[in-house]
Parts: structure tokens; sequence; C-alpha cells
């Protein structure tokens, strides 16, 4: 159905509707089940509810096990190890070369350290726990996605050597038979060339 | 008393430039001239990914239960990022009830899964005397499900992969058909298109 109707709208503007778009707009104009619904939503008084924000778990002194002097070592491993693997990721380069010198290390040491004994704040094993084995193991996400890369690659290069192996093994049975054809011809030739009698 | 006709799920695919919008422009103009000269109220909203089309348009961004009511054309730009107001969007177009909607490029703001509100929204469309339109680049650009229960398409040029859809179109073959008739016409008229039932089998 491809005939084209001229259908002027109301006057105001031309516009080629086609046969079947013609046919689907009478469709359109006719009447809908007739439903009681009413078009106006209930929007409801209730609020929708409030975002639910993770609280931070309730500080409590029992847990502490370590002297402000050794969390301040933590944390400060903890800072330095977590900020130069960052680094390492965004520059591609080695993250040795982002760690702090052992001065700057000492320094913020220090820092960390007076505010565990003026403030009281502790980190909880389990936190530190966590932390660190976050830092270890998350060091090694990168390194792990490379690999996962060259791993599928592989596969495709495999995949594919596989693939021309059997097409060389078909091009190889094809010629095999183009040339018994031909030997079986030659030799159908020869016979006939022999016998006596031909003309 | 004027037979009845069932609420119409309508997928309009085609590439830019093949004269979908300005189809839908027409057609809907059409539609409300007709309903205005029988008396009657006809309204619809047009979902758009931004602000930069249907501008001729007043906005409606549905903030209260009397937005609901309305005469004409009116268009709804949805409210994308995270958080509240993705689901604003969401929440509000689907308490939209009788008369048109039409989600215009809509694999912007539902991508491949259709969020199960607009998915109760056309499945009960008779219920809620809703007809719903799906407007989209290509076969890949409209949810699948709305394959599933689409009435009728119109179908301009595109060369987009329609094998990507073929678990969901029951008339598959012959859509496949009328791809192929329509682009080979388009080669004449880049506005050539081709309306699709979803009886013809």
């Amino acid at each position: 159905m491809s005939v084209l109707d001229h259908v002027p709208v109301s006057g105001k503007k031309d516009y080629n509707f086609l046969t079947g778009d013609l046919s689907f707009i009478d469709e359109m104009e006719q009447d809908k089940q007739p439903m009681n619904i009413d078009e106006r939503p209930d929007f409801g008084d209730t609020p929708l509810p409030e975002e639910q924000r993770p609280t931070l778990p309730e500080f409590n002194p029992e847990d502490v096990n370590l002297s402000a002097e050794e969390e301040a070592t933590f944390v400060t491993e903890v800072i330095d190890t977590g900020a130069s693997f960052g680094l390492a990721v965004l520059s591609k380069g080695k993250a040795e070369q982002y760690m702090a010198t052992a001065d700057q290390k000492s320094r913020i040491q220090k820092i960390i350290r007076v505010y565990c004994e003026r403030v009281g704040g502790h980190i909880p094993l389990w936190l530190q726990l966590a932390i660190i084995l976050l830092i270890v193991y998350g060091s090694r996400i990168p390194e792990a996605i490379e690999e996962r890369k060259i791993n599928i690659l592989q596969e495709k290069i495999e995949e594919q050597r596989k693939k021309i192996e059997a097409l060389e093994a078909e091009n190889k049975a094809n010629e095999l038979k183009q040339e018994v054809e031909r030997r079986k011809q030659a030799n159908a030739t020869a016979q006939e060339t022999k016998e006596p009698g031909n003309e | 008393m004027s037979e009845l006709r069932a609420a119409k799920c309508t997928l309009v695919l085609g590439f830019n430039g093949t004269g979908k919008t300005t189809f839908l422009r027409n057609m809907l103009e059409e539609l409300l001239q007709r309903s205005r000269d029988m008396g009657r109220r006809l309204k619809v909203l047009i979902v758009t990914p931004d602000d930069t089309e249907w501008q001729d348009y007043p906005e409606n961004m549905l903030e209260s239960p009397d937005d609901y009511i309305y005469e004409g054309i009116q268009r709804h730009v949805w409210m994308d990022s995270s958080g509240d107001e993705k689901h604003y969007s969401l929440t509000r177009i689907s308490m939209f009830n009788s008369g048109i909607i039409v989600f215009d490029d809509c694999k912007v703001y539902f991508g491949d899964i259709l969020p199960q509100e607009i998915i109760n929204l056309f499945v009960r469309r008779r219920q809620r005397s809703l007809d719903v339109f799906f407007v989209g680049h290509g076969f890949t650009t409209i949810p699948p499900r709305a394959f599933t229960y689409y009435s009728d398409a119109f179908l301009f040029r595109t060369v987009d992969n329609i094998d990507r859809r073929k678990d969901c179109i029951n008339n598959f073959d012959y859509f496949k058909r009328c791809q192929a008739e329509v682009n080979q016409k388009a080669k004449n008229n880049p506005y050539y298109h081709k309306r699709i039932r979803n009886v013809d089998v």
C-alpha cells in the first residue's frame, strides 16, 4: 500500500498521509470501551519514605585494643598505601614512586596520634581488618582485569587458529579431489586414443 | 452507536530524518482536530528525554492531580539522573490515564528493560483507556516487551538489526519483509513508511 493521498488538515497545513496512516487515524477516532476511571490520580498524603542513610557503627571504647601510637602507625600506613596505589592506577605507573617519605609519614603519624589522644577516636579491629583486606586484594583488581583481557584474547586467537586449520584441511581435501578427477580424465582420454577403429 | 475499538500500543521506528516526528505531529494534530469537531476532549502527553524537541507544546511536569486533566498536546521532560528525580517521572507518568501517551526516543530513559510501572501501563491500557506510542530509531531502541504487545507499527527507513528482536515479534518474517520493502522504497522517497498491524501474519 503505497498510494499517496493528499489530505489537508483543517486547511491549516498539508501533510501527505498514506492510506495506511488514514486507516489508523480512522480507527483511533473510534471510541474506546468506556472505563469508569478517574483521570485525576490520588497522590496520597503519605510522603515518600526518606532516603535511608547508612549510619556509622557506634563508638564503643571497649573495642579499643591498640594504643594511640599503634593506631597512628596503622592509619598512616593505610593512607600511604591507598593513596600511592590510587595514584599509580591513575598514572599507570608504579606505586613506589608515589609513597610518602619517612619524614612525611612521621608527620602524618604525629598528627593522627595527637588526634587519637585528644579526641579518643579509635578504629575497631574489625574495621582495620576490613581496610587491610580491601587494600591488599583491591590493589590486585586492575591486574585481574588485565589478565582477563589477555585470557579472552588468547581464547579468541585459539578459536581463530582452529578455524584456519579446519579451512586449510578442507582446501587440501578439495585439491586432492580435483587432482583425482584430473587424473581420471587423463586416463580416460589416453584409453580412447589407444582403442583401434576410433575415427 | 459507533463501533468500539481496543486501546492501541503503537510503535514508530525510523532513523533520524525519515520524518517520523513530522508524521507523529501531524497525526496527533489530526486526531485532536477530529476530537474537537466531535465535541470530545482528547489529551496527549509526549514524554521526551530532554527539552530540545516538541517545544511548541506546553510543558507539563504532572506536579498536581489537576495537571492530569487537560485538553490538547503537552510534553513531559523525563527527569533523568539518579535518586528521587528519576523516581519522580516514573511515578507521575505511571498515573496517567485516558488519552494518548507518546514515549519519544524511549531508549534514552528506559534502556532495554522497561520499568514495571510502564509495563503495567501498556499491558493494562484497555482498563486505563490509554493509547501508548513508543518511538525509536530502530528495533533495538524500542524495549523488547513493547514488541510483544504492539497492535500497530509504523516502519520508516532503518537498517537496525531486526534479528535482535526475533524472539519478541510474533509476525517476525512479515516484519522483516516490510523492513526490506521500506528501505528499498525509501531510496526514492526518504519519508516512505508502512503501517504494520499485528494481525498481519
